[in-house]
């Protein structure tokens, strides 16, 4: 039974659904992964992503163009984002505890919204799949990489696109040496808060955009708690990415594939044991840590994070 | 501000045991605010709040009732806390405490509930603390981060119990009729934990009390809750000291997860009587593992400063619920009010580090320079006493960038010097 | 220092305004429409007086309802929103209020929120969801004025003030499913799935018999996703569904929307169930299973109304209008399609096509006796829908209902000390005459004893207890009669029907516990097997193996009993190849079904239910089934005009109508895994047993122990029979 996995048209499937599982994870983690490179942990981008999520769907449904709900999805997550920077850097909260915090307002702020502005649940014709002339129309790879729709193409553009801002320019240059060594960065005149606060607005305008590839190009609807947990495996997985963008790609990557391969194995009526889905549910949870414990070893995290820094005397 | 409370240490001290009600009283303007937005009357929305969760014995005992599992959860947060690892899998641990306790009721519904209750609570402890164990031992000997790890096992647990509970251990009537909701079937009354009749209120939150003295006492009275502490607050130089960072590591988290285990059992025998699910984690733990942090913040982080902390956070809950019958606004707003208040109370608490700062500035005027510039915790070097309950640990909750930390813990005795540190989050 | 001032004066500011609302007292009530929503008018604060007088006519009606999503969720929670709406609208927000807390995912503060409700003197309290049964059954009995309802379940628990309801959705979901493998061509659907519990379960297991139903050969593909919340995943699976060659698709509960979505996009036809889900995609929403509780609770409210609070439990079928199949104009429905899922829907209406049993007979047209209105109760051991004993004794009960005009049935289930250990047959008999039963039977032998004291007790009201002697031993008072059939003579029917087709020479039956009934039963099996093995079969076994294992109980209880998969599944693995099931329940075919499954040849013969083959047809040799519809009329007829007089009745078959359950008292139906051959040995004993040339009680017969109990050539008494105290000489297994 389980040779029914290995036919092309599987494979292809579980290659397309994973790319597709992957892009909210993409946008979210390496937003959190800029904050978390500068030493703040932002544990509310669940929520940042429900409330972006919202803007780019009520904005879609009204105006017509799932642009503007991109536009509308960044303003609303960097708005989120400031109001994270503003409790972490300059009120210097706990950071864990604050983004908890942060995540129950978005998860009701969004639900309240979506109940005055909308009342019920509609969808709206958002981000459709795109497929890319002339490539799309390889064989295998076509349909996998290049018939998708406009977000997935974003967040796979986004990973290099971070590796350079984070490894070839000075910004990239400023956020690690503040999430190294906050002190010996400030005494180089680099400003410590300044940075701090643009890395979480900016991972608080792409939790925005995460939200978005769900409302408006995945799903194409809006609920409450869309979410559902999208946003804490997100942060998990810049943990398992090690802090680079191509390990935030890989765990990404890993996890949705893994997670529609348990999808293909009940749509295939492959048998399991017990008969129990939830074992095939759990999949990409525990394999998602197995992979870890065999690769983490050499990983350091940013020795600033998590801790809160206020200038010496 | 600032300088009048530093001139009156005691004004000052009730500033920071009063900081965090004041912080929720000021969410809870903003909330009203929202509420008038909705076109409720907030006045009356709070009465009703004030009323839910105060207004009747009842009432009380509801608000009890909630508060026991974040206390107990919070406690082991606490501990967690303390050795710098954040334990986001309460939720988790909660429901892997839970399991076996309930398994163990079932399985002997005959035995006498003087053996029954003790051995599940102690199932219950043991549950939790090897869910707990798990991301201590990955984070110790595979360097996995434990926010990783216990957001992992959280879904890994839930989706455990929801296997459990449709299928080996259903209740036998549910497999039966053709609803097969889901649930054990009820314990034998004779386990349920002793209660205060006719309320809710049950014995559970006198052992959550009984169990913030004995964490107190193990962290600042014993040997092992001194190395938890002191690897918390600097492992670098534990290390240095001969403590084994990674046998104390496991030990917190494991600790940690035994807390929130026993709040699971104690959720079953004195509140639920069964276990049921409805396909999430927070329908059966009511969010007690998340909830659970935020109270122990609330406590700061102190065993018993935790006990205030989870009533207030309790009360809110069980107070919001009632705000929103009476009111009929969105359960939305509620969750939106929760989180205003988290944020403004974690948020306030850094007027109560500059207030220990001034104060130690104030002392360093007087003595030595020391490494009071760096925040080592001029409170701390007091012996714990009962006394120094809040105010003073809370005094010292400046933490240090732990680069500078490091520098200043080059030998032992600094550790020592700090014990009532607050450890920031590693 | 500025933002230190500014958070005081956010703080003094806040103190303030929960100072004012401390005084604020009686603004309350003018308040509160501004707080509402929806239309959802209410006051939440009830005077004291209202809340001191629940019940009385003034005023309007009010209802509180505690729901685990949210009221706009297009599914569960929203279809009792819309209901109570509705209600509103025809009723008038004067005569009827309505207030809810919606999202009470968490049992415990929903458990808080009913309680709260309930002390406000709302005169209806609805937990809408099957998680808050236990929290109602906890609070219920404190506010013996108030009426709560909850849902999705039959369960009122026996207390007085509970209402309990169910939707049917496997009905919907048959329908559901012969339309979408009436429009399928690739011959595979698609179904996401929350959880596989509950009304999810049922609707997708009907969608499967539905599918299966009109193409034998169909693949349904379901995916369970393991959440009711994860759009995300939720749609992602449609789309696995979709690659993996399904073109059509449905799901259940509030996480689909998204995948709908998938279904436009792809555009293959969606079924919606619970709420409409037309409007999320127009043009390939083909039909939606709606629930439609207006009538429900439109009944409940007035048996309110009138001072009943509860005891009853309500179902929303499609014969009752409510479920209702609510099509999509917009959708092109192919005629032929629409007309298979009519014809399933009018079908499953009337009661021809029973959703997860396939075609069944027509429930027979008996001539309606004229008589008084009756209310009589009926108490089951174990859940009306066992596919056993207890839903065969619930339909006799329901027999009586569709034939004695204006009878009405009070119906516990599960009474017993595992399930409902706070329950007792007295408590039960009590609600049953406050609500006005003058008649109640108590269907199981482990009644017998308590079933005696209540009979003392209300001497005026009639007891039948099925299957205890009491009236026979002279025991019983003059108001308690015994109803038992002769099931022993099927059993032996059933025990030739195992020895035609054993290969192996080894019979297994699986016994509940012991007493005089069950070993008689187990006996007559054994008699009936050794009969034919000796006289009928065409190569007789020289020594044909009979054991018996007890489990220790009717049922199945985990820790209590011994486990029935597992004595079945030890019967086949040494050599046993036909097992005959003596419990309530249908382990015995289910296990031989997965057997066969894998290519074992193995056979089963379950017990007392008509349809209980269904489970497996092709291992089932036959059931021997009770019918109590025939002789529970003649009693409930007898006692409605008043002519009923105590009795010991031990019925024989009506060996001409062997099938019909409207006519006989015990019957057999043969299995499709019987072969020609094997039938018509078959019928050869089944006739002589009923010309009385065959008796399989006649001597020699002797006990285990080797003592002689019926000499040659005698044949048993009935008194023998009954009171067989051990198990016989050739059945292995104990006695005592």
């Amino acid at each position: 039974m389980i040779s029914q996995l290995f036919t092309e048209a599987v494979l292809i499937g579980i290659l397309t659904s994973g790319i597709r599982l992957a892009t909210p994870y993409l946008f979210a983690s390496i937003g959190e992964m800029f904050g978390q490179r500068s030493g703040v942990l932002n544990l509310g981008v669940e929520g940042m992503m429900l409330m972006g999520a919202f803007a780019a769907f009520y904005v879609t449904l009204t105006t017509g163009s799932p642009w503007l709900g991109l536009l509308a999805s960044i303003l609303v997550g960097t708005l989120m984002g400031l109001a994270m920077a503003v409790i972490s850097v300059t009120f210097q909260a706990e950071q864990g505890i604050s983004g908890i915090g942060v995540y129950l307002f978005g998860l009701g702020m969004s639900e309240l919204l979506f109940k005055k502005m909308l009342g019920t649940v509609e969808t709206v014709s958002g981000f459709r799949p795109l497929a890319i002339p002339v490539l799309s129309d390889i064989p295998i790879i076509g349909p996998i990489l290049f018939q998708q729709s406009a977000m997935v193409y974003l967040a796979y553009l986004l990973v290099p696109v971070a590796w350079f801002v984070l490894y070839r320019t000075t910004f990239g240059l400023k956020i690690r040496a503040v999430g190294e060594n906050p002190a010996a960065a400030d005494s180089l005149g680099v400003s410590v808060k300044r940075t701090r606060y643009m890395t979480v607005t900016l991972g608080g305008a792409l939790a925005g955009v995460a939200g978005a590839s769900l409302s408006i190009a995945l799903l194409n609807v809006f609920q409450q708690n869309l979410t559902s947990g999208i946003g804490f495996i997100a942060v998990a997985l810049v943990y398992f990415g090690g802090w680079r963008p191509y390990g935030v790609l890989f765990g990404a990557l890993l996890f949705s594939m893994v997670n529609a391969l348990q999808l293909w194995i009940q749509a295939l009526n492959i048998p399991i044991p017990f008969d129990a889905s939830e074992l095939l549910i759990m999949m990409p949870y525990v394999l998602t840590i197995l992979v870890l414990m065999f690769s983490a070893g050499r990983v350091r995290k940013p020795s600033a994070l998590g801790a809160i820094y206020e200038r010496g005397t | 501000m600032i300088d009048f409370l530093v001139r009156y240490p005691r004004l000052g001290r009730l500033f920071d045991l009063l900081l965090p009600l004041l912080a929720t009283l000021a969410a809870l303007a903003v909330g009203a605010i929202m509420l008038q937005l909705l076109g409720a009357n907030p006045f009356v929305a709070y009465r009703a709040l004030l009323e839910g969760a105060f207004g009747s014995q009842n009432a009380l005992a509801d608000t009890i009732v909630r508060a026991t599992p974040l206390l107990l959860v919070g406690l082991g947060i606490c501990i967690a806390f303390r050795a710098g690892v954040i334990n986001i899998g309460g939720e988790g641990q909660f429901i892997a405490g839970a399991l076996p306790a309930t398994l163990l009721g079932l399985s002997f519904p005959d035995a006498p509930a003087i053996i029954i209750i003790p051995a599940a609570l102690l199932c219950g402890f043991l549950g939790g603390a090897v869910w707990g164990s798990i991301p201590g031992l990955l984070k110790a000997y595979f360097n996995v981060n434990e926010i990783l790890s216990t957001i992992m096992l959280n879904i890994i647990a839930v989706q455990f119990m929801n296997f459990l509970l449709r299928g080996p251990m259903i209740d036998p009537v549910q497999l039966q009729a053709a609803s097969a909701i889901p649930q054990t079937a009820r314990l034998n009354p004779a386990f349920d934990l002793p209660r205060w009749v006719p309320t809710r209120l049950h014995a559970g939150a006198l052992l959550a009390v009984v169990l913030a003295v004995v964490v107190y006492i193990l962290l600042w009275r014993t040997t092992t809750g001194y190395r938890i502490r002191a690897v918390g607050f600097n492992p670098d130089a534990s290390r240095y000291a001969g403590i084994n960072v990674k046998r104390n590591i496991v030990l917190a988290l494991l600790l940690s997860g035994a807390f929130a285990g026993l709040a699971g059992a104690v959720q079953v025998y004195g509140v639920s009587h069964r276990m049921i699910t409805d396909g999430s984690a927070a329908g059966f733990t009511g969010s007690a593992g998340f909830n659970g942090i935020v109270a122990a913040l609330f406590g700061k982080l102190h065993p018993l400063g935790a006990i205030p902390a989870s009533f207030i956070f309790g009360a809110l809950i069980v107070g919001a619920n009632s705000l929103q019958r009476a009111m009929q606004v969105p359960a939305a707003l509620i969750t939106a009010l929760n989180g205003l208040v988290v944020v403004f109370v974690v948020c306030s608490d850094i007027f109560s580090r500059r207030l220990a700062r001034r104060r130690q500035i104030g002392v360093a005027e007087v003595g030595s320079k020391g490494a009071g510039a760096q925040g080592g915790g001029g409170a701390g070097e007091r012996p714990p006493t009962a006394a120094n309950v809040g105010p003073p640990d809370s005094a010292s909750a400046q933490p240090a960038p732990p680069a500078t930390a490091a520098k200043v813990g080059a030998t032992i005795k600094p550790v020592a010097h700090v014990a009532g540190q607050e450890a920031s989050s590693d | 220092m500025k933002r230190t001032l500014w958070l005081s004066l956010l703080l003094i500011l806040a103190m303030v305004l929960v100072a004012c609302g401390g005084t604020q007292t009686d603004t309350t009530t003018e308040e509160q429409p501004a707080a509402t929503e929806e239309g959802a008018a209410e006051e939440a604060a009830p005077t004291e007086e209202e809340a001191a007088a629940p019940e009385e006519a003034a005023g309007p009606f009010r209802v509180a309802v505690v729901m685990p999503s949210g009221i706009n969720d297009l599914a569960f929670s929203q279809s009792m929103f819309d209901a109570l709406t509705a209600i509103q609208n025809e009723m008038g927000a004067d005569n009827f209020e309505f207030v809810y807390s919606e999202n009470m995912f968490v049992v415990e503060d929903a458990a808080a929120a009913l309680r709260d409700y309930a002390s406000q003197g709302y005169d209806l309290v609805i937990g809408h969801g099957s998680q808050y049964g236990s929290s109602l059954q906890e609070i219920a009995p404190d506010f013996p004025d108030t009426s709560f309802a909850w849902g999705t379940t039959v369960d009122t628990f026996g207390i007085a003030n509970i209402y309990a309801y169910e939707a049917r959705s496997e009905e919907g979901g048959y329908v559901n499913g012969v339309l979408a493998a009436n429009l399928s061509t690739s011959n595979t659907l698609g179904v996401v799935g929350p959880i596989e519990t509950g009304d999810a379960k049922l609707y997708v297991d009907g969608f499967v018999a539905g599918a299966k139903a009109a193409k034998p050969d169909i693949t349904v593909n379901v995916n369970y996703i393991g959440s009711f919340s994860d759009i995300a995943l939720a749609t992602e699976a449609a789309n696995t569904l979709v690659g993996a060659g399904a073109d059509a698709l449905t799901g259940t509960a509030q996480m689909v929307v998204g995948a709908i979505g998938v279904a436009e996009e792809s555009n293959v036809p969606w079924f919606g169930t619970q709420s409409s889900q037309t409007s999320l995609a127009p043009s390939v929403v083909v039909a939606n299973q709606v629930y439609d509780w207006t009538g429900v609770l439109n009944t409940i409210i007035e048996q309110v109304k009138a001072g009943t609070l509860g005891g009853e439990s309500f179902a929303l079928t499609l014969e009752n209008g409510g479920l209702v199949m609510d099509y999509n104009p917009d959708y092109a429905l192919p005629e032929a399609a629409k007309a298979a899922a009519d014809e399933a829907a009018a079908g499953i209406a009337a009661g021809t096509i029973s959703v997860f049993g396939g075609e069944t007979a027509a429930p027979a047209e008996e001539p309606a006796a004229e008589a008084a209105p009756l209310t009589f109760g009926m108490i089951l051991v174990g859940p009306k829908n066992d596919h056993g004993w207890s839903q065969a004794q619930a339909e006799g009960g329901q027999f009586i209902v569709d034939n004695l005009p204006g009878s009405e049935m009070i119906l516990f289930e599960s009474l017993n000390s595992a399930d409902k250990p706070e329950a007792t047959l007295e408590g039960v008999v009590d609600d049953m005459v406050a609500s006005g039963a003058t008649l109640i039977f108590t269907t199981s032998d482990e009644f017998e004893e308590d079933t005696l004291a209540v009979a003392q007790k209300y001497p005026d009201i009639v007891f039948i207890n099925s299957t205890g002697d009491d009236a026979k031993t002279g025991e019983a008072p003059a108001n308690l009669g015994n109803v038992m059939s002769r099931m022993e003579d099927m059993k032996a029917v059933a025990g030739c029907a195992a020895a035609l087709a054993s290969q192996t020479g080894n019979i297994g039956y699986l016994g509940p516990l012991i007493n005089f009934e069950t070993r008689r039963l187990a006996s007559s099996v054994f008699l009936g097997a050794k009969y034919c093995n000796e006289n009928l079969r065409a190569e007789p076994f020289d020594d044909l193996g009979f054991t018996v294992t007890w489990i220790g109980f009717w049922f199945n209880i985990p820790g209590v009993t011994l486990d029935p998969s597992e004595v079945v599944t030890s019967f086949f693995d040494t050599g046993t190849d036909v097992v005959l099931s003596g419990i309530d329940t249908t382990e015995a075919i289910d296990i031989a079904g997965q057997r066969a499954a894998q290519g074992d040849t193995v056979y089963a013969i379950p017990y007392d239910y008509i349809a209980a083959c269904d489970i497996a047809p092709d291992v089932c040799l036959g059931v021997p089934f009770f019918s109590w519809g025939p002789a529970y009329l003649n009693i409930a007829t007898a006692v409605a005009n008043g002519t009923w007089e105590q009795s010991w009745d031990w019925l024989p078959a009506d060996w001409d109508n062997l099938t019909d359950p409207a006519l006989t008292n015990v019957g057999w139906i043969s299995g499709p895994a019987l072969t020609e051959e094997m039938q018509a040995s078959l019928d050869q004993f089944i006739a002589g047993m009923a010309s009385g040339e065959i008796n399989v009680w006649t001597g020699p017969i002797n006990l285990q122990d080797g003592t002689a109990y019926i000499a040659d050539g005698a044949t048993a008494t009935d008194d023998e029979i009954w009171y067989l105290p051990q198990l016989l000489e050739g059945m292995d297994g104990p006695s005592e």
